[in-house]
């Protein structure tokens, strides 16, 4: 089997109180994969994310991006490949093409040709945003319509993995079932690996695996 | 002594307390518990002021580069360590950057302003450079504070964003680009509201001090307006200087945000 494109070895983080909130979690993202991760609120989804962008340090065990342990990594670089959107995107004052162009102004993105308007305005059909005007403020439009902008920007820059926390949280079906429908096409034409820290039963999609984090453990369920 | 100077004796300075008991009986009246303060403030006034007074009379007899260099260092170190109770953060330590910031922008300010624009010479004439450095210092001091309370407020409360950058690919610098020239322009502002007030609303120390002394207004007026126009120029140049530094800061190896 390849080398999986994140691994985490035995990932323990205990919380400031002393309290254990997970213990020996191993974890492996092979490209292309479909991954979510579920537990009951509080259990460490968020911070287990952080820790694979770098983040957050975790305070035992290891992570490593294609075989390269996160402490030889410059994390800008990470993150410009391992892409993670957060669970609510804040409402900033610029305009939707602003926000979606931004990350191409970066150092680590700059030698790549920024997407038209074209390309972006049929992502934006795809994921129900067809009515939103270019210059219209982030900050005006509604949490379920930054949510999938966030995840739209992110999309724009062909990460090698993508990490989403709750991506369907403020979303009705029919736009779940959209987001689903372009994360799937994403994944199938440049391979990313989809992370989801989701709570919601897919409406389309389902996961090649659902892993559970619940009282410090990180158990995977195949699928059948 | 110049003649236009009148001098005040024991008595007189002791009277001018009679300020400082109508501020301790209101804090009496009003329950406002500003006795305590009330009275460290003056007891420092005076010892500080005198203190100073006698370290500038020795200095200006001496007339030697080091000493006056040594107690301009000495005006930035205490500025910076003020500035360190001022600012409340305490996840991050501001205090070498920020001294680092002020010793070399006031000192390249206070240089151009007695060397290039006054004209004295030797340019560490304790009699220009002292004064003028010591204002530079005082007024740069409260932009410096701000800036870093700015910085440092922006940067917690629009976390958020920060980090959604972060995770896009985004180095420190480019994260927090927007709180950066937040800090600078609060650091800024007061300065340049002083240059709109100034001969309207109030009368500045330094114009105060030259008319009390017995100079000619139109000779006093010239080194304020060069004394505005120099903490415009040290409050961007240390604001600017320490905010790059203590932005750095605010960010651990990963560039991972640590407020």
């Amino acid at each position: 089997m390849s080398e999986p494109v994140l691994r985490c070895d035995h990932l323990s983080h205990t919380l400031p109180d002393g309290r254990s909130l997970f213990r020996d979690v191993c974890l492996e993202i092979h490209r292309g994969a479909w991954i979510q991760i579920a537990g009951p609120s509080g259990c460490g989804k968020t911070t287990l994310l952080r820790m694979l962008v770098a983040l957050q340090r975790p305070q035992s065990g290891a992570i490593f991006w294609n075989g390269t342990p996160l402490d030889q990594v410059p994390g800008p670089l990470l993150r410009s490949r391992v892409v993670y959107v957060a669970q609510s995107p804040s409402p900033v004052s610029e305009s939707v093409e602003r926000h979606l162009t931004r990350p191409f102004h970066f150092r680590l993105h700059r030698h790549r040709r920024p997407p038209t308007r074209e390309q972006m305005r049929l992502m934006l059909d795809k994921l129900g945003l067809e009515d939103v005007p270019w210059d219209r403020g982030v900050d005006d439009l509604s949490a379920g319509q930054r949510h999938r902008l966030a995840l739209l920007r992110a999309l724009l820059l062909t990460p090698q993995v993508l990490l989403l926390d709750e991506p369907m949280a403020p979303l009705d079906r029919g736009s779940q079932a959209k987001v689903e429908d372009l994360l799937e096409e994403v994944r199938w034409e440049n391979g990313t690996s989809m992370v989801l820290v989701s709570h919601q039963e897919p409406v389309r999609k389902a996961p090649d695996t659902v892993f559970h984090l619940e009282a410090g453990r990180l158990e995977p369920r195949q699928r059948k | 002594m110049d003649p236009g100077l009148l001098k005040i004796s024991n008595l007189q300075l002791a009277a001018a307390l009679g300020f400082v008991l109508l501020g301790g009986l209101t804090s009496l009246v009003h329950g406002l518990r500003l006795e305590k303060d009330l009275l460290w403030g003056t007891v420092r006034t005076f010892a500080q002021l005198f203190a100073m007074g006698y370290v500038l009379t020795v200095i200006f007899r001496v007339q030697h580069p080091e000493p006056v260099l040594a107690f301009f260092v000495f005006m930035i170190a205490s500025a910076a360590w003020i500035i360190r109770s001022r600012v409340s953060e305490r996840a991050v330590s501001f205090f070498l950057p920020t001294l680092c910031s002020m010793l070399v922008s006031y000192l390249i300010i206070a240089y151009v302003v007695t060397a290039v624009v006054v004209g004295v010479d030797p340019w560490w004439r304790p009699q220009y450079f002292l004064p003028l450095g010591g204002m530079v210092i005082g007024n740069s001091m409260n932009a410096v504070a701000i800036a870093l309370e700015r910085l440092f407020g922006e940067l917690r409360s629009r976390r958020a964003q920060v980090e959604a950058l972060l995770c896009l690919g985004a180095d420190c610098r480019e994260a927090s680009g927007d709180m950066v020239r937040m800090a600078v322009k609060a650091g800024m502002i007061p300065s340049i509201n002083a240059m709109m007030g100034v001969g309207i609303v109030f009368i500045p120390g330094m114009m105060t001090g030259q008319i009390l002394a017995g100079a000619d207004p139109l000779v006093a007026i010239r080194y304020q307006i060069v004394v505005m126009l120099m903490l415009v120029g040290s409050t961007t140049l240390a604001t600017l200087l320490v905010v790059w530094l203590v932005r750095r800061r605010c960010f651990g190896p990963k560039h991972e945000l640590l407020l």
